[in-house]
């Protein structure tokens, strides 16, 4: 029992580097954080390999004289700091070096575990954006998943050579950017775009948009960006499908009737225009492995 | 009566009420609470992945300061300090030093615990999440290099961080009114042993004393960063975004929707401002201050951490008037940026 917690330090320490060191190697990472900020989770993982080396490299000293407290790490240090307070009334030991006396290994320490426990037993989700007024898949087109197959099948082709991809994230920073030739260039290219169908009641029964979730920093900040799109003639999709479209942009007066629509708004920039795309093809895709934007 | 004896007849009470509402109301869980576990699990995982590294950088700064620096040194250094440019100095020193609010607590209760007075260690805890360089560039990016809205963050940043500072310089002088007991209790010890042993060991001596400390605090302030993200993550999953949104038409109702929006959002320094920028169109410019401001006071995330070092009282107090002060502040932000003026001016 004297060593329990010293075991319990490595686990904790050994599996948060594992855990991550895991993320990192597959690419798992970029389901919880943008993997820009990776280089946060390298510096994690040499921290904690660094006290995971400390903490093994000394374990003959991370067991206590008995009597006095457990701190693991540099115990000989610890102990030789540890003074009687008199001033209570019960007699207590106490490092001086501030650290908390020793707790027997608690149920409380046992929490660090959770998130890895959870990981291993519920698989991450992808995020989607689901309106506050209609909370779950949507459905407003009134298209069932079995009429949509049927109308716009699964499509494995690729755009053609003439089409540029831009994703929504593209698109917001060549708009949300003051440089005045990046917009002409995308009014006028021929573009590729991919994403999630959300279907507004407000609009048309061709109009859709067009979204993808970007993240800043993390899953917990993630924003649904969306372009307003034009579907060509007799094209039906149902809320969720992921399609690609083949068309071209105007940049358009931004309309306060899209105030509700998040995905629409957040691609509006301070100069208030919104990106309406023309499609002149679109087609149902097979979803990415990964369908965030970063 | 013995602390088991208390333990075993809450818990005979909370066992008694939960049979209770079973017998009357029956057992279901809500499905939509399944539905949304997965959601809850990845937003929980990526807060706690999001935050370790800077949670890391806090434990470690402190271990260094624990190590490095003596009481002796801050005292000597204080002593010919006054109030208000102590107050300066430290959040000042918020200006160069970039950690964010879950990596700040650490360092603030190292610096208590090195006996620097208590107005200065919380001006520094209200202040340098928001003013330190990291969030500063985050901020100017987000909103299109907008120096208006990147100065009003400071600027109300460091004008929350000199009054609040004030009033706890008179209402929480001392260490023993703002630390909690436990806290508390090891200020004496520490103080002891520095006498005794002033800190004059060998450089290995140094480095293997700051990872025992870094490891040690790790443990302690991992467990509540853990429950933290778990209320957030689960505030987040089961509480719509659109709901909050919704009820608001009111400019000074829509600030205090706003720090409170921030407040269960839990976001990280860096990515807050990009969240706060979606909101131009629902909100004026104020609201979106009092979303950026208070949210890196405090929030869900960091709350356990505070209680583990200070009273709650003092937790109360000093974030209280911060909300306060924000709320008044907004407010007249709101008043004078009709229309997000200040925002839209320079186009």
């Amino acid at each position: 029992m004297k060593n329990l917690k010293n075991h319990f330090v490595t686990i904790v320490l050994a599996s948060y580097i594992i855990f991550l060191g895991y993320l990192l190697s597959t690419g798992n990472l970029r389901k919880y954080i943008n993997p820009r900020l990776s280089f946060l989770s390298v510096l994690t993982v040499i921290m904690l390999a660094g006290m995971l080396v400390f903490h093994l490299r000394e374990p003959a000293q991370n067991v206590p004289a008995p009597g006095k407290h457990k701190v693991p790490g540099n115990k000989l240090r610890h102990n030789a700091h540890i003074v009687h307070d008199k001033s209570r009334e019960h007699s207590e030991h106490h490092c001086i070096c501030g650290q908390q006396p020793e707790e027997p290994l608690g149920k409380r320490s046992m929490i660090l575990l959770l998130p890895i426990l959870l990981t291993l037993l519920i698989a991450p989700e992808t995020l989607s954006y689901q309106p506050g007024d209609n909370p779950g898949v949507n459905d407003r087109a009134g298209v069932s998943s079995k009429q949509s197959a049927l109308i716009e099948p699964l499509r494995q082709e690729s755009p053609g050579p003439e089409y540029t991809e831009y994703t929504q994230l593209d698109i917001g920073n060549v708009i949300f950017d003051t440089y005045q030739p990046a917009k002409d260039k995308l009014v006028t290219t021929k573009i590729f775009l991919q994403g999630e169908v959300y279907h507004p009641k407000e609009f048309k029964p061709n109009e859709v948009v067009l979204y993808r979730m970007a993240i800043s920093c993390c899953i917990a900040d993630a924003l649904p960006l969306g372009v307003l799109v034009k579907l060509p003639e007799n094209s039906r999709f149902k809320d969720g499908d992921w399609i690609g479209v083949e068309g071209t942009i105007k940049l358009l007066p931004y309309e306060h009737q899209f105030n509700n629509i998040e995905p629409l708004v957040n691609m509006v920039p301070l100069d208030k225009v919104y990106p309406y795309f023309t499609a002149t093809r679109a087609y149902r895709m097979k979803t990415p492995r990964n369908t965030y934007m970063y | 009566m013995s602390g088991k004896l208390k333990n075993a007849i809450s818990l005979f009470f909370l066992l008694t009420l939960l049979l209770t509402y079973i017998m009357f109301y029956g057992f279901s869980i809500p499905p939509a609470a399944f539905d949304k576990l997965p959601q809850l699990v990845t937003v929980f995982v990526s807060i706690v992945i999001q935050a370790l590294p800077f949670v890391l950088i806090g434990v470690f700064s402190s271990a260094a300061l624990q190590n490095l620096i003596t009481i002796e040194m801050i005292e000597n250094k204080l002593a010919k300090t006054s109030k208000l440019p102590g107050i300066l100095l430290a959040i000042g020193a918020g200006f160069f030093f970039p950690v964010c609010d879950c990596g700040v607590i650490p360092v603030v209760r190292r610096l208590l615990l090195k006996r620097v007075p208590p107005y200065m260690a919380i001006a520094f805890l209200v202040a340098a999440p928001l003013v330190n360089p990291i969030t500063v560039w985050a901020t100017a990016t987000a909103f299109g290099y907008n120096l208006t809205v990147t100065l009003i963050r400071v600027g109300m940043a460091v004008l929350v961080g000199i009054i609040v500072a004030l009033w706890v310089s008179r209402f929480y002088p001392s260490l023993k009114d703002i630390l909690n007991q436990k806290t508390f209790m090891q200020l004496a010890p520490a103080a002891a042993a520095e006498t005794a042993h002033p800190h004059s060991k060998p450089s290995g001596s140094k480095i293997a004393g700051i990872f025992s400390h870094a490891e040690e605090e790790f443990l302690e302030v991992g467990r509540f960063l853990i429950i933290g993200a778990l209320i957030a993550a689960t505030v987040q999953t089961m509480v719509p975004k659109q709901s909050l949104v919704a009820i608001t038409q009111s400019p000074a109702l829509s600030v205090l929707v706003m720090m409170a929006l921030a407040v269960t959002l839990s976001l990280c320094a860096e990515a807050d401002a990009f969240v706060a920028r979606s909101f131009v169109y629902h909100f004026p410019l104020g609201s979106i201050m009092a979303f950026m401001v208070f949210g890196q006071m405090i929030d869900l995330k960091n709350l356990a951490l505070l209680l583990k070092i200070f009273k709650p009282r003092a937790v109360f107090f000093i974030f209280g008037l911060c909300a306060i002060l924000v709320l008044i502040f907004c407010s007249l932000l709101n008043g004078f940026s009709a229309n997000n003026s200040l925002i839209w001016g320079r186009f």
